[in-house]
């Protein structure tokens, strides 16, 4: 447990202490001030129809989960990536300490990170949306304070599939560039996939062999993939026409999630514990 | 002795990509994409071409117009990482240094690089379409005027080529600017947020006309109301008039981005 505490603060530091990571989270922090100052769009649409908090919730959930997954896929790969270049891992492993410390290890320092991402962006929100919309704010700060943290709990769930994956891909592949691409277009196809172009389309298929009608297939669909749950999830929460808001997940949205992110990390683990690094 | 050059390094690097795991990758996809969209096009325009009326030809307009956006920027994505795998990686791994030495200009490595990417671009975007087209005239039917078909897809071929080359010039002035690998990534990422994944592009102004995104939406549909290039109740000529003026900045965009990378490597040390 000791070790996994050291390499764990290691990684945190080590985090904190590159540029690069430090320079996309800054990008991060630029996303969401102009995903508070984009929510004026809406901001007629509030006062006309006197909605409760229900654009400034799924603004900050797609901010928290959208933009926050890509963050996790950068900070993913920096984890693993920097060390297997630099040759710092296969220094770690000849050390008397056991693989799946140094993998918990690693993954702990990079959750705290993670973490201290989610809660500095919303801090932020929360400033820039009492800075630009102090009046309205003000009166839905306790509607959203109350439901902030199912979001963020929901959010956790998805950023921790992209960053799992990502560890597990760099894990995997020898090749440091093609790993990080592979990452991005994975996360992007992840988003297609819930769109016409591919969802709607195997639905007509669905459809045309009989299986199904094709807006029952494009739902399940919908049910199945990481996006789909959580754009469902957060189209929920930004309902205008609802009278309460209730941000808490239910059980068939956070629990796939929280399926695929750990399957994921169990992959991850036996990918590390079984490949030779090199 | 330039134009023999150019024409060697733009060969070679046409078979090299070719060979690249993550050209497979992307070509894949967009292949099982469009297969994807034609085959399911049978049974959905047959319901579509019942129960409109009045919207032009549906061949373009649902048939094709259902997959352009996301193969258009999965092509991006293909275009800026080429650029950077093959022009960034190689800087930073020290394989350019081997043509650095030989007695070829910067620029004309550049240029020869360019070149070789920029006709495997256009050779995928072309494969993609007509296998769009082929097997939506299998499993529906063919449109009803081939040559005005022919004229939207072609222009659709070259705004996407255009675009694409952009996204190449853009990588190419990044790994001129700097020689790390990873940084080159994470600026190309930052770039790609911010000209297709974000509404960074909404807050410039009178800028944003110069955005990718922009660019192409204005180029596929230069207003004002509908003037889609896949809307066949619009006229082609009306269409190309409109919107030829964004074609010419995308252009421009491209020649500067990619003068700008030329004259920033000619001044590295490799």
């Amino acid at each position: 447990m000791h070790n996994t505490l050291i390499i764990a603060r290691k990684e945190l530091i080590d985090l904190f202490s590159e540029p690069f990571v430090l320079i996309f989270s800054l990008f991060y922090f630029l996303l969401i001030f102009l995903t508070v100052y984009s929510i004026d769009r809406n901001i007629a649409l509030i006062l006309s129809m006197n909605i409760g908090p229900q654009t400034f919730l799924s603004s900050f959930g797609g901010m928290i989960s959208f933009y926050g997954s890509l963050t996790a896929i950068i900070i993913g790969y920096s984890s693993i990536a920097s060390e297997k270049r630099e040759s710092a891992l296969n220094t770690l492993i000849t050390k008397p300490i056991y693989r799946d410390q140094i993998i918990t290890g690693k993954l702990l320092g990079s959750t705290v990170f993670l973490f201290f991402l989610i809660v500095v962006g919303t801090t932020f929100f929360i400033s820039f949306s009492f800075f630009f919309y102090s009046g309205i704010f003000n009166l839905i700060f306790p509607s959203f304070f109350n439901n902030v943290v199912f979001i963020i709990i929901m959010s956790m769930c998805y950023i921790f599939i992209f960053f799992f994956m990502t560890m597990l891909v760099t894990l995997s592949t020898n090749n440091y560039g093609f790993s990080l691409i592979l990452n991005v277009l994975i996360w992007f196809i992840s988003q297609i996939a819930t769109d016409l172009s591919i969802n709607g389309n195997i639905s007509y298929i669905a459809e045309f062999l009989g299986l199904t009608d094709s807006h029952q297939a494009g739902a399940t669909i919908m049910g199945i993939l990481p996006y789909g749950i959580m754009s469902n999830y957060l189209t929920d929460i930004g309902d205008p026409y609802a009278e309460t808001v209730n941000a808490l997940p239910s059980l068939f949205s956070i629990l796939p999630l929280s399926i695929y992110a750990a399957i994921l990390l169990f992959l991850c683990y036996i990918s590390f514990l079984r490949r030779d690094i090199v | 002795m330039k134009s023999n050059s150019v024409k060697l390094i733009a060969t070679n690097e046409l078979f090299r990509i070719i060979n690249n795991p993550m050209s497979v990758l992307i070509i894949v996809t967009l292949l099982f994409i469009v297969c994807l969209n034609g085959l399911a096009s049978g049974y959905k325009l047959t319901k579509y071409e019942k129960g409109i009326d009045g919207i032009g030809d549906i061949f373009l307009s649902v048939g094709i117009g259902t997959v352009i956006y996301n193969t258009f920027i999965l092509l991006n994505i293909l275009s800026l990482f080429l650029g950077l795998v093959t022009f960034a990686e190689e800087r930073n791994s020290g394989a350019l240094k081997v043509l650095v030495s030989k007695p070829v200009y910067r620029k004309h490595i550049l240029q020869g690089k360019f070149i070789g990417i920029s006709v495997f671009i256009f050779m995928t975007v072309s494969l993609c379409m007509i296998c769009n087209v082929f097997i939506i005239s299998i499993v529906f039917r063919g449109p009803f005027l081939l040559e005005d078909m022919t004229l939207r897809i072609g222009s659709y071929i070259l705004l996407v080529f255009l675009n694409c080359g952009l996204s190449l010039a853009v990588a190419f002035l990044i790994g001129a600017v700097t020689k790390r690998y990873f940084a080159a990534l994470l600026c190309g990422i930052v770039y790609l947020s911010i000209a297709w994944f974000t509404q960074i592009g909404d807050f410039l102004g009178l800028l944003t006309v110069f955005m990718p995104a922009s660019l192409f939406a204005l180029a596929m549909n230069p207003g004002p109301g509908s003037m889609d290039l896949l809307d066949t109740t619009v006229p082609f000529d009306g269409w190309m008039f409109s919107s030829a003026h964004y074609f010419v900045i995308i252009a421009i965009e491209v020649g500067c981005v990619l003068l700008a990378s030329f004259a920033i490597y000619s001044t590295r040390d490799d």
